[in-house]
């Protein structure tokens, strides 16, 4: 087959994917299964047929941007347009959670977001550090696993940081995760 | 009866109590970075077609097919006798493309006056310099907000962290992610809108968000993963960390005599592409040419790989130094070479760059989203924040508007300066809108409205220059970039031309 027309109707199954999936939103029951079932099994053969064009690796990619972009256009196909003023009881059931409302103080908003910022960063490096040390495997390899696993851990931190309720509950975690991180390296280095 | 579209309620993955906590985190995270990672991520939408944007800066630049080894000596050569031997540091030649038909010569020396790029006609010569300077400061501003580097280059790296951060803590609070997958609900309540929106846009452009906060945070914090991490697998050498991924540097070697011949390149190309069947050669370069301790590099590209470029470095005796080869690598170093082309969407040709500027704007939509949902639950508790709107508004609005006065400058002046100029302009003319209370209601239409004129009016001034100087000699690039630019004024002034058919329309009373 020729690769492009491969390319093109992996774009068209793609697309099928999305409104296979958006019928099982609206379906229930057994009907509602399978349909979900259908639409993620699907993109297996779009993924196959995108690869034809694209390769394997960059197919992919383009198979996951296709899905986004097919699944913006049927959700915006499928607008809702609601009269200028709905009923009030309608919203607050709609809308869901807020966020918490927490006790102000200005100290604590600044106490919070240099701790984000700097401990948070403290950790993820040193834990980054410590792991990449004592990991088994090629030392390229250990460097490679340990820059990569950096910005994830770290902003994990940075979420616990600014969501736990309890600030004193990360602030700590984190100091002590620095400390015995720390003390890792320095065996490391030191051995 | 069960109502079909509300099935029964299970127990919840996560407790109200936590979600509405991370939700707090979630938005102080946004209301802390919104206006940087706004700015960021709309001149990242631009910059995705840099390639495109460049050829459309200096469309009469000599348009080259393809070159011979003996030419890209030629080009080489004549870089060198640009200024003193002596001080030359680099040289390289970057062949034409499918994307780019041009052969660009570049040099970097310590004379100052004799570093940068040029067009290279069909035989070797150079004959054009090189100016982008509206795609520079777009790239810049996208890199370190054009700050000095070390504070532009933490805020921008500090933004990547909050957008993973954000992206990461988007789905964890986010409990009915199946329940109002393909809900939207626009006209009624504001908040329920642009939550709705927000929500939606990040619930199905997860993968590139995701992507793109990744990469943007690692991108931004490398250097300090980098030295982090080296201190215990390299016991701090940085250097040696660097150059088993990139190869060894002929740095030691800058002040050495240049009495050595630089060697053809012909050889270092077929050795390269031996064995590699389907890659193009992209680039040769030479670090210290002329110097016994001179490395030949040679570029290449596999148009079906992900890696922007497989590198393999020889000494000038042919022996192979370093070669990158991305595919017999481990998993945790080919997502490293991955890092760089998944950000930029320089893969997979013209479609995926199209799909990374769409979903480039999605990422800015998010953001303008995400903080107006903040004002409107103000404005509902009784606790409006006037002033906030009208900046948010000035941000959202007076940013495209900078962004495109910072291109119309250069096409009146050579002035380096000239982007910033234009850009500074408009961003400080927004700003100054919304310090006037009675632009509450107008300031987003007003600026939108200025953008699309701004566009339009840049496109048209553009293909006037363009075809004033001879239709042929125009890269035809510089025409479609015009029609793209009417096009998206087009579409930002859509909305306002739908509202005034609306009010001419309604009947009168």
């Amino acid at each position: 087959m020729n690769e492009q027309i491969a390319g093109v109707l992996g774009i068209a199954v793609c697309l099928a994917s999305v409104l296979m999936l958006r019928r099982a939103w609206r379906d229930a029951g057994l009907r509602r299964k399978l349909w979900a079932a259908g639409g993620w099994l699907v993109l297996i053969p779009a993924s196959i047929l995108i690869a034809l064009w694209w390769g394997v690796v960059v197919g992919l990619a383009v198979m996951l941007l296709t899905f986004s972009l097919c699944a913006m256009t049927v959700v915006k196909v499928g607008e809702e347009r609601r009269p200028a003023r709905p009923a009030k009881s309608r919203i607050r059931e709609e809308m869901g959670l807020d966020p918490d409302e927490r006790r102000r103080s200005r100290w604590r908003g600044w106490a919070r977001g240099a701790a984000a910022i700097l401990l948070t960063a403290i950790t993820a490096n040193a834990i980054g550090a410590a792991a990449a040390g004592i990991a088994p495997g090629a030392q390229s390899d250990r460097f490679a696993t340990g820059v990569v696993i950096v910005p994830l851990l770290w902003a994990c931190l940075i979420i616990w940081m600014l969501s736990d309720r309890v600030m004193l509950r990360p602030v700590l975690s984190m100091t002590a995760a620095s400390a015995i991180a720390g003390a890792v390296i320095a065996w490391t280095l030191l051995s | 009866m069960t109502d079909p579209l509300r099935p029964a309620m299970r127990k919840p993955l996560f407790s109200k109590g936590w979600v509405s906590a991370v939700l707090a985190g979630h938005s102080a995270l946004g209301l802390a970075f919104s206006a940087a990672i706004y700015l960021i991520c709309l001149t990242g939408s631009v910059v995705v077609f840099v390639e495109e944007l460049e050829r459309w800066e200096q469309p009469t630049a000599p348009k080259v097919v393809s070159v011979s080894p003996e030419v890209i000596d030629e080009g080489l050569a004549a870089l060198r006798e640009m200024g003193p031997k002596d001080a030359v540091r680099s040289v390289s030649a970057t062949l034409p493309s499918a994307a780019n038909p041009h052969f660009v010569l570049s040099a970097r020396s310590g004379d100052r006056l004799n570093s940068g790029s040029w067009f290279a006609d069909t035989s070797g010569q150079p004959v054009m310099k090189v100016r982008h300077d509206v795609s520079d400061f777009l790239v810049g501003l996208h890199i370190n907000l054009h700050l000095p580097y070390g504070i532009g280059t933490v805020i921008v790296g500090l933004a990547g962290m909050a957008l993973l951060a954000l992206v990461i803590s988007g789905i964890l609070a986010h409990p009915r992610i199946i329940k109002d997958a393909f809900r939207l609900r626009s006209g009624g309540s504001a908040r329920l809108s642009q939550a709705d929106l927000h929500n939606r846009i990040g619930t199905w452009g997860l993968p590139f968000h995701l992507i793109m906060a990744f990469t943007a945070a690692f991108l931004g914090v490398f250097l300090i993963a980098l030295g982090s991490v080296a201190a215990t697998t390299y016991q701090g050498d940085m250097t040696k960390a660097f150059s088993d991924l990139t190869g060894p540097s002929a740095r030691g070697a800058a002040d050495a005599p240049r009495t050595d011949p630089v060697p053809p390149s012909a050889s270092f190309i077929a050795a390269a592409t031996e064995g590699v069947p389907g890659f193009t050669v992209q680039s040769v370069s030479i670090q210290q040419p002329g110097a016994k301790e001179q490395r030949i590099g040679i570029g290449l590209h596999d148009p079906r790989g992900l890696p922007l470029r497989e590198s393999v470095l020889y000494d000038s005796k042919g022996n192979k130094v370093f070669g990158s080869d991305v595919a017999k690598r481990s998993f945790a170093q080919q997502v490293i070479f991955a890092i760089q082309p998944l950000h930029f969407g320089w893969f997979g040709g013209g479609f995926v760059k199209l799909a990374y500027g769409l979903l480039g704007l999605s990422m800015c939509s998010i953001t303008a989203t995400g903080i107006q949902i903040w004002l409107t639950r103000r404005r509902d508790k009784g606790r409006p924040a006037p002033i906030m709107e009208r900046l948010w508004a000035a941000t959202i609005w007076g940013q495209p508007l900078a962004l495109t006065l910072a291109a119309i400058p250069s096409l009146a002046t050579d002035a380096e300066g000239a982007p910033l100029l234009g850009w500074a302009t408009g961003t400080i003319a927004a700003y100054a809108l919304a310090c006037v209370p009675f632009m509450q209601a107008r300031l987003a239409a007003w600026l939108r409205a200025a953008t699309a004129v701004a566009l339009a009016g840049l496109a048209l001034l553009h293909a006037a220059i363009g075809a004033a100087g001879g239709l042929s000699a125009v890269d035809p690039m510089s025409w479609a970039v015009d029609a793209a630019l009417l096009l998206t004024a087009f579409f930002v002034a859509r909305p306002m031309l739908k509202f005034r058919r609306a009010t001419v329309e309604a009947p009168s009373l």
